[in-house]
């Protein structure tokens, strides 16, 4: 492990280390010396590169002002569709965006190949690293059958993982991240019901009643244009309503802050439904021509009423009332944003479907300031085609282990998934898998976090494409070391959909500013460098990435080039009711309240004993219900700092982190316990100490500090994610460590709501 | 030293949130009360040798000892004034060139560095005058152990001889403790560096604040030259027994100057003055405020009743014997008491927060 | 002289992301760990679930009336007659904290030298980078945004000459303004009326109107 902990090395300092080392290459050790002369020339002229921010993977455009062959300095993309707040508004970026910029010198950061010899990680070069893992993956397929690798690749920048691992070395066995650890249920439901995948954005700017359910717009957003939309709704006048069980920055800025009992989201739903269909104030055309199972539904919502709701959710009665009536009111000019606070517990697809049915009713689908069906720009997204090359599909006719083996019967969402992240360690034991190749994810913050280490362990292949070093990366067999987003030609092709344009598509890119740090290469030339070892470099004619992204473009009368010096470029325009023509995605081509045409969606129902119509599931169903010994609900969650564990280790971050809970003071660069203070006085716990998270299935690994605080409710605790064993910032606790397998039986979505106990850990 | 837990306490208002508390340490309040302790000591020794003169006392007298004793207190006073300020500044050297770094005389700083400087300078100029050449060759005391010192380094009498010859005319003499005694007064300016902080109601009150420090601080550079001669001679007679009543009288002030303070503060409206109120009445702090109280109050009863039994001569055998604890001990109290106030004005200062009402 | 630059603030915009905190830093190139010229404080107040937190961001003010210059003993702090722009002139500075005392927004940070450096309205880079720059120029005019202005998420903070600062305001922020409002130091548009706030503070536990600070 690079241990560079303890330096604490400014920008100019580390560039004259790792300058030194590029200039000295290039010019043979010529150079001598020169140690005290400032790597950047102050008076040089500055040059402008852009990037697009990866750093939480929605690409928020971002400028660099480039002096001296370094940059020096990061801010957004003036109308940038993710960064801004449309046309004519500046661009900026949140701290993380911004943050990448220390990520591009960050002294941490692995820079080598690596490969296991011997039972030890070793630094390689890169021909003797392609080298080692093509004979292993060779070896592997030999022995165990290249459909027994599981491809974990999850956001990379490029796409081109899917062809090599899927196509070429012919796995079906493959896990993201969206759909598994982040908002399975939401995503199950969205795309069932004819939403899409997409289905947490509204049309901000033209909504005059937004509902953020289980949604933090302004902590926690899919680019920047959605708190900036937000803030521009609210500036004309529209109403923002809050449901969330914690007070977040976004219900402070809200009309209306719904502190929800946690889980019980579907019974507001219903009753919301209750209460419009009472009213008659839903879309009945839209009802009549453009959905299906409305019978169904309002039988589901007959008996759903406020009062009803009020007991379970906690919500006043009347409240719900106005909420619902507001909302319908407000229609079509009325969307719900929902995500990861209707995504991550046992019972959220049912949830999730619930609310996604209020949408359906009110008929604010694809309709200005509803729920917006964004269009992408017509990509080619496999470049191989575009080529005329003639990929093989050595996947065909393998079929996910978790649909062949009677050892997974008893997991009903093999009907709708073809993995669950909580399943893979079984699947390791039952020797299903018995390797992976994971790129830019880490199974092991998201879940059953100890069984998936023993699995590691137990695998015969572990390959990484990594930035920084943690248990994967020191448990893996090979560590490529990527080059981030700023060292790459990136196009955007991850969902360019949702922005602050409503009606247009767009597209952004963006060129290296300058070489990657250290030995670091793109995934691209990574795939490609293993491809020509494997034999199989007639299948990768692109010289660079910047190459083949210009097969994906084309459709688009754009080159490469032309994107990437503008940073984003924006394409033609695209209608409201888009439904009205193509109809919805769904097996009865209509917005489904009811789910009984999806096949595998009412099979699974059917072993579940549930409804294929929206239903109420009280929590605990499936998931933990707090008892004696564990009283309190536990859930992890986002702040405006981090979003995957690779975020963690910069410093600017974890010390503002820091800052806003005003323990700055503190050693402790970890994660903080929020919890209430009628839940810490009893237990003797107060800000700044140490305490220890306990649930049924372990004790956490780390102690993590206490913050108290009245923003959670009492019997409800909280710690972000992403730190702690597994992660790449290994201070403070892995929410995950405590959990063992629970998920959602529709989605296999990982339920990151437990039961849990909180001990001081004797230390502050 | 973070100083800052305290104030958190005080109902978390705006706790250190404007004026981060680590901008302190210890030394500027020791800063703050050393340099008047200077003044009150150098006001001491110079009306004591105005005394001696008037009185046309012999050698020998508690005039003389009361001046060595004040003049030290001043020298050792600025000196620690000096040392303390210094030692909080990042920069010692521009400190040192003061004349040359020094530009901004509307800074109290500025103001402050120089009646400081020259005070020290006079003290000791007044204080070597008490302790060597002729005259003093020929008295005795405690007070005149610098002679021993120097005389064990072999230069006693060079040193007399040296002082006699610039000893200045009469003149010249008044006229330095007239200025000296002009500076001593001029520590005043340590209030006036903390009143002038509009943002934080606790220091801006720009009577309140420098006459509270004038007059516990000379009380306590009174005290301090009384309680030491006394402690030295064992002996209380009328004119130290003036100047106990003189300290009795500036703790007094001083207290009445706090109390008055302190109602100020209640009556404001301001939130940060309502946070230091509290942090002062209702946190750990409230001891130390109470330690304040305590030595003015103390020092006020012991130095009229003591230093005026001891003025108008007429002493019980009771006063007589405990004349020199009560006061040695009532002026050490003080001394602490008045470094206290020093210190909670740091600790409870609040400053109003720029956005917080409507 | 040129016009007196001014800051402008919006609570109600903010979103107390501290992106202005981290712009700022990595603008001047200084150490994630260093104090922040420009802060965010979050204030809270009363008891779930009615709770609130409002994030705060704040730095220099620029004043038009300097307390900090006014107070510094060895001139090295200097208010720019061309701008209003308040820079330090660090081979001046002893460190005497004497600024950050007189100061009202706790602008002044002092870094491991002991000597002050803070916001310079991005004049100039990095601690003392202000001083002794050339007139500051607007955006349009070429010059550089400031860095937590240009990176505002929620387009919260704004900095300018004064007469376009106070163009941009609201109404009543700008009437605020002109009555006196925080010294006419800063514009800061109202978040709130809250009459007995010290009152409050002296009744004790968790006041009704009081913001407090967590942490």
């Amino acid at each position: 492990m690079s241990d560079a902990d303890g330096f604490d090395l400014t920008r100019r300092t580390v560039l004259k280390t790792a300058g030194a080392g590029t200039v000295g290459a290039s010019l043979g050790g010529c150079l001598s010396g020169g140690d005290d002369q400032p790597a950047v020339d102050p008076d040089a002229e500055t040059e402008t590169a852009y990037g697009n921010c990866w750093m939480c993977h929605h690409a928020c455009g971002q400028k660099l002002t480039v002096r001296d062959g370094t940059a020096v300095d990061i801010t957004g993309v003036d109308e940038h569709p993710r960064g801004s707040a449309g046309p004519g508004t500046e661009g900026t970026l949140c701290p993380k965006g911004q943050a990448e910029l220390e990520k591009l010198y960050d002294p941490d950061r692995i820079t080598q190949p690596y490969i296991r010899e011997d039972g030890e990680l070793h630094e390689a070069d890169w021909d003797e690293a392609f080298e080692y893992t093509a004979r292993r993956l060779e070896a592997f397929a030999d022995e165990h059958g290249p459909e027994k690798l599981l491809d974990a690749t999850s956001w990379s920048t490029t796409n081109v993982h899917e062809y090599f691992w899927g196509n070429l070395y012919g796995t079906p066995e493959r896990i993201g991240r969206g759909r598994h650890v982040c908002f399975g249920g939401p995503h199950l439901s969205g795309n069932l019901m004819g939403l899409g995948a997409n289905m947490r954005f509204v049309d901000y700017q033209h909504s005059d009643y937004i509902i953020a359910w289980g949604r933090n717009i302004f902590e926690s957003f899919a680019g920047q244009w959605e708190p900036k939309g937000v803030l521009e709704a609210l500036d004309n006048g529209a109403t923002l309503v809050v449901i969330d069980p914690q007070h977040t920055p976004t219900a402070q800025k809200a009309d209306h802050w719904l502190p929800i009992e946690p889980r019980t989201d579907g019974a507001l739903a219903l009753a919301m439904g209750h209460v419009i269909v009472e009213e008659g104030l839903y879309d009945e055309a839209f009802v009549e021509e453009q959905t299906h199972g409305f019978d169904a539904y309002r039988e589901a919502v007959a008996d759903r009423t406020p009062e009803w709701a009020e007991d379970i959710t906690g919500i006043d009665t009347a409240l719900i009332r106005e909420i619902a009536i507001g909302f319908a009111e407000a229609a079509p000019a009325a969307g719900i944003a929902l995500w990861t606070g209707v995504g991550q517990y046992a019972e959220a697809q049912k949830a999730a479907q619930n609310v996604f049915a209020l949408n359906g009713l009110v008929g604010n689908i694809d309709r200005p300031g509803g729920f917006r069906m964004w269009q992408g720009p017509p990509l080619q997204m496999n470049p191989f085609e575009e080529r005329g090359i003639d990929l093989p599909n050595n996947a065909e006719g393998r079929q996910p282990a978790l649909r062949e083996h009677p050892e997974y019967e008893e997991y009903p969402f093999r009907h709708t998934t073809g993995i669950g992240h909580t399943v893979v360690p079984e699947m390791v034991e039952n020797g299903h898998i018995m390797g992976m190749v994971n790129h830019y994810d880490n199974p092991l913050t998201d879940g059953s976090t100890q069984a998936w280490l023993e699995a590691l362990d137990a695998m015969d292949l572990v390959i990484t494409i990594d930035a920084y070093w943690n248990e994967l990366t020191r448990n893996a067999d090979v560590v490529f070391p990527e080059a981030i987003q700023l060292e790459k030609d990136t196009l955007i092709n991850y969902a360019p959909a949702w922005s602050a344009y409503h009606d247009r598509r767009w597209i952004s890119a963006s060129k290296a500013v300058h070489e990657p740090l250290g030995d670091c290469k793109s995934g691209f030339r990574i795939y490609k460098g293993l491809a020509e070892e494997l034999g199989w470099g007639e299948y990768f004619p692109w010289e660079s990435e910047a190459e083949y992204n210009e097969d994906m473009l084309a459709n688009i009368d754009y080159t490469f080039e032309e994107v990437a010096e503008q940073n984003f470029v924006l394409l033609e325009e695209f209608e409201y009711e888009q439904w009205e023509e193509g109809g919805f995605p769904t097996a009865t081509g209509q917005f489904q309240f009811d789910l009984d045409e999806e096949g595998g969606y009412a099979e699974a129902a059917d072993e579940l004993g549930i409804d294929t119509a929206p239903e109420w599931i009280p929590p605990g169903t499936w998931g933990d219900e707090p008892d004696e010994e564990y009283p309190l609900h536990f859930y992890d969650t986002r702040s405006v700092f981090f979003s995957f564990g690779a975020d963690q280790p910069l410093e600017h971050l974890h010390e503002q982190y820091a800052r806003k809970h005003g323990l700055e003071g503190e050693d402790y660069r970890g994660n903080y316990l929020v919890m209430n203070p009628r839940d810490a006085e009893p237990r003797g716990i107060e800000t700044g100490d140490t305490v220890t998270v306990e649930t049924a299935a372990a004790e956490g690994d780390e102690p993590a500090m206490a913050y108290v605080s009245e923003r959670t409710p009492p019997g409800f605790v909280t710690a972000e994610f992403g730190f702690g064993t597994g992660n790449s910032h290994e201070e403070g606790m892995n929410t995950m460590w405590v959990h063992d397998t629970q998920h959602d039986p529709v989605s296999s979505q990982v339920d990151r709501h437990l039961a849990a106990e909180v001990r001081p850990a004797g230390g502050d | 030293m973070p100083l800052d837990t305290h104030v958190v306490l005080a109902q978390g208002f705006v706790e250190q949130l404007w004026l981060p508390a680590d901008y302190w340490d210890l030394s500027i309040p020791v800063y703050l009360f050393l340099a008047v302790v200077a003044g009150g000591g150098y006001v001491t020794g110079a009306s004591a040798c105005l005394l001696r003169h008037l009185r046309e006392s012999g050698p020998c007298c508690l005039e003389s000892e009361l001046a060595r004793w004040g003049f030290m207190v001043a020298v050792a006073g600025a000196a620690g004034a000096g040392l303390a300020v210094l030692s909080h500044l990042a920069v010692i050297y521009r400190a040192l060139l003061f004349p040359i770094y020094l530009t901004n005389f509307s800074s109290w700083i500025t103001i402050g560095t120089w009646i400081l400087v020259v005070l020290s300078v006079i003290a000791v100029i007044c204080l070597v005058l008490q302790l060597f050449g002729e005259g003093p060759a020929q008295e005795e005391g405690t007070s005149l152990f610098p002679r021993a010192i120097v005389a064990k380094v072999g230069l006693l009498e060079t040193v007399d001889r040296l002082v006699d010859r610039f000893r200045p005319p009469m003149v010249a003499f008044a006229a330095i403790h007239v200025l000296g005694s002009l500076l001593a007064v001029a520590t005043i300016y340590t209030g006036f560096e903390l009143a002038i902080v509009e943002t934080v109601p606790l220091w801006n009150m720009p009577v309140v604040v420098p006459l509270a420090y004038l007059f516990s601080g000379l009380a306590a550079g009174v005290g301090l030259t009384v309680a030491l001669t006394a402690f030295f001679e064992r002996e209380v007679g009328p004119v130290v027994g003036g100047y106990a009543v003189a300290t009795g009288v500036l703790s007094g002030l001083g207290l009445v100057t706090v109390w008055y303070g302190w109602t100020v503060l209640v009556a404001s409206d301001a939130p940060a003055a309502a946070a230091s109120q509290v942090a002062l009445a209702e946190t750990t702090l409230a001891i130390g405020a109470w330690l304040v109280v305590l030595g003015l109050a103390v020092a006020l009863v012991v130095g009229v009743v003591v230093g005026g039994a001891a003025l108008t001569g007429r002493r019980p055998p009771v006063l007589e014997r405990l004349a020199v604890p009560a006061l040695v001990g009532s002026f050490g109290l003080l001394v602490v008491g008045s470094l206290a106030l020093r210190v909670l004005m740091l600790l409870a200062a609040q400053q109003d927060p720029v956005v917080v009402l409507g | 002289m040129g016009e007196q630059w001014m800051f402008y603030f919006d609570p109600n915009r903010c979103i107390g992301c501290h992106a202005c905190s981290v712009a700022c830093k990595q603008r001047h190139d200084r150490d994630a760990d260093a104090d922040d010229w420009r802060t965010v404080t979050h204030l809270s107040r009363g008891e779930y679930p009615d709770f609130e937190e409002v994030p705060i961001s704040m730095s220099c003010m620029h004043c038009h009336d300097a307390p900090c210059e006014q107070v510094c003993p060895p001139d090295a702090i200097v208010k720019r007659d061309e701008d209003g722009i308040v820079t330090v002139d660090r081979d001046r500075c002893i460190g005497c904290h004497y600024c950050a005392w007189a100061c009202p927004f706790g602008a002044p940070t002092y870094d491991d030298e002991g000597l002050m450096s803070k916001c310079n309205l991005c004049l100039g880079v990095g601690p003392g980078g202000g001083h002794g720059q050339p007139e500051r120029q607007t955006s349009e005019e070429g010059g550089p945004a400031p860095a937590c202005v240009s990176d505002c998420v929620g387009d919260a903070i704004k900095a300018g000459p004064q007469s376009e600062v106070m163009a941009e305001a609201s109404r009543e922020a700008a009437e605020r303004f002109e009555q006196g409002a925080y010294g006419k130091r800063v514009l800061v548009e109202p978040l709130e009326e809250d009459a007995d706030l010290a009152d409050s503070i002296r009744e004790g536990d968790q006041p009704a109107g009081a913001i407090t600070y967590e942490g």
